[in-house]
């Protein structure tokens, strides 16, 4: 992970404020190409307003961010369909490679198979929130942005999910920033962890999991000697 | 588009009123109900109203489509860009208060007793009306979703169609309907004044002449027409448009 990181992403926010109030002050960090980094923090820390950063929605700052070519998914706190619009065509519109046989397997990934047709407010906002994800992962994108995109849905929804983009993540490779306030959701998934102190914002701590290749190699490993 | 039994008990109602009230009163001025619709039949079988209710509706239609081009682009304009709003704020205020009157006399005047004296008149009539309305609607729109189309590269065109027009459709829906019953009633008003056919013409004919029957003939089928148009146009496209709530 030490080579390439110039081609990964990169942030500096030396100053970001609305109106008078700092939210975020001198944060850096860079994330390699294919990295997971989790962001944890308290409430209204700024996490949020990091992302929209990230993903170029806010050019409101003091700093410089640097993202590899590709494109970005990202899923935001709330699930933000577009209400007038079938499940299905809100994935078309964000024009996935596969089309909409592509549509269909995320779909069915995310478990609303055969939803397609349904209009976004007919259904749960855990659904809703799974559609979000369908759209991020659909558009096979190059850097992942997700805000608590498990929250408020059941262990064994969240597992699976998380499953899911653990799956897609070993399909291609992806720089993800994943924001959450479950650690061990953080541990589980990241390679790295960093957690945000408040007012204004800035990087506390970091905390480096085991590499995620490890990981999968000692669990074939286990696989393989159990 | 269920029949409602009240609505039409009520109408029922008007003519049996009408009825009444022109036998009671015996008079050329006042025909009954059958005496109207005998002859809204004789006229359209001449071809004579058809003609007058197709140079209306012409007129509506052209009206109406150069009001609500121009409108929905100053409103959106004025919705979105703060600078522009300040500057044409003052104008709406004035044009949303200028009578209507005053502006078809000033178009035949300026213009010309002519076709595009009578369509500007009208248009200039219900732009501001147009303008207003949709800068609420371009005030309202969802920021959040514009991130969504910014973030997945939807582009220009593919945003316009399918993040911003559907949350103005209330708006124009709304401006729609205020719009055409405020629209037929200047074409017939910018007619009387300064065509020799249409509606408006035909009512000012029969007025002259004291023919009650021929003005309310007339009347009638223009209420009918618009009437037509709300049931089978209007509604059903609003419908199709807001199905997803
Ligand atoms: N558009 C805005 N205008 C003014 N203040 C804002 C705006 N957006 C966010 N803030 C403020 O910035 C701070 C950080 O907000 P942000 O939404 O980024 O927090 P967060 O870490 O995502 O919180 P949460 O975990 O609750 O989602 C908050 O104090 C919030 O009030
Ligand atoms: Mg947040």
């Amino acid at each position: 992970m030490s080579s390439g990181a110039e081609d990964g992403l990169a942030v500096t926010v030396r100053d970001k404020r609305f109106g008078a109030r700092q939210v975020i002050a001198d944060l850096t960090f860079r994330a390699a190409p294919g990295e997971f980094v989790a962001l944890v923090g308290p409430s209204g820390c700024g996490k949020s307003t990091l992302l929209n950063i990230l993903a170029g929605l806010d050019p409101a700052f003091e700093g410089s961010v640097q993202a590899p070519p590709g494109r970005l998914g990202m899923v935001f706190q709330a699930p933000r369909l577009l209400p007038w619009r079938s499940v299905a065509d809100n994935l078309l519109l964000v024009d996935p490679p596969g089309g909409a046989a592509a549509v269909e397997d995320i779909l069915a990934a995310v478990g609303l198979a055969g939803r397609g047709a349904s209009w976004p407010n007919h259904l749960s906002l855990g659904m809703q929130r799974r559609v979000a994800v369908a759209r991020a992962f659909a558009v096979n994108p190059a850097v992942l942005l997700m805000d608590e995109p498990f929250v408020s849905l059941d262990a064994d929804l969240a597992g699976s999910l998380r499953d899911l983009l653990r799956a897609l993540l070993a399909q291609r490779p992806t720089t993800v920033v994943f924001v959450t306030h479950d650690v061990a959701e953080a541990r589980d998934l990241a390679d790295r962890i960093l957690y945000l102190a408040p007012s204004p914002t800035r990087v506390e701590r970091e905390e480096v999991i085991m590499n995620r290749s490890i990981k999968e190699k000692q669990a074939a490993a286990r696989t393989r000697s159990g | 588009m269920s029949v409602d039994l009240r609505r039409v008990g009520s109408l029922m109602l008007l003519l049996m009123l009408w009825q009444a009230v022109a036998i009671t009163a015996d008079s050329p001025l006042l025909p009954d109900p059958v005496a109207v619709v005998a002859r809204m039949v004789a006229d359209s079988v001449t071809g004579e109203l058809p003609y007058h209710l197709g140079a209306t509706l012409a007129r509506v239609a052209a009206s109406f489509v150069l009001a609500f081009a121009i409108g929905a682009a100053i409103g959106v304009m004025m919705g979105r860009y703060r600078a522009i709003d300040r500057v044409f704020d003052g104008w709406l205020i004035f044009f949303l208060n200028l009578p209507a009157l005053v502006t078809i006399i000033l178009a035949y005047v300026w213009l010309g007793l002519g076709e595009v004296a009578a369509i500007a008149a009208v248009a200039i009539n219900k732009i501001p009306n147009v303008a207003a309305t949709l800068r609420e609607g371009a005030r309202t729109l969802d920021g959040d979703l514009a991130a969504v189309a910014k973030v997945y590269g939807m582009g220009r065109w593919r945003t316009l169609r399918h993040v911003v027009a559907p949350q103005l459709v209330p708006f124009a829906l709304a401006a729609v309907r205020t719009g055409l019953a405020l629209i037929w009633k200047i074409v017939l008003v910018v007619e009387l004044l300064g065509r020799s056919n249409g509606v408006g013409f035909q009512i000012h004919m029969h007025f002259q002449m004291f023919d009650v029957t021929g003005l309310l003939a007339y009347a009638l089928a223009f209420i009918l027409v618009v009437q037509a148009i709300e049931l089978f146009i209007l509604g059903p496209v609003e419908a199709r448009l807001v199905q997803w709530r």
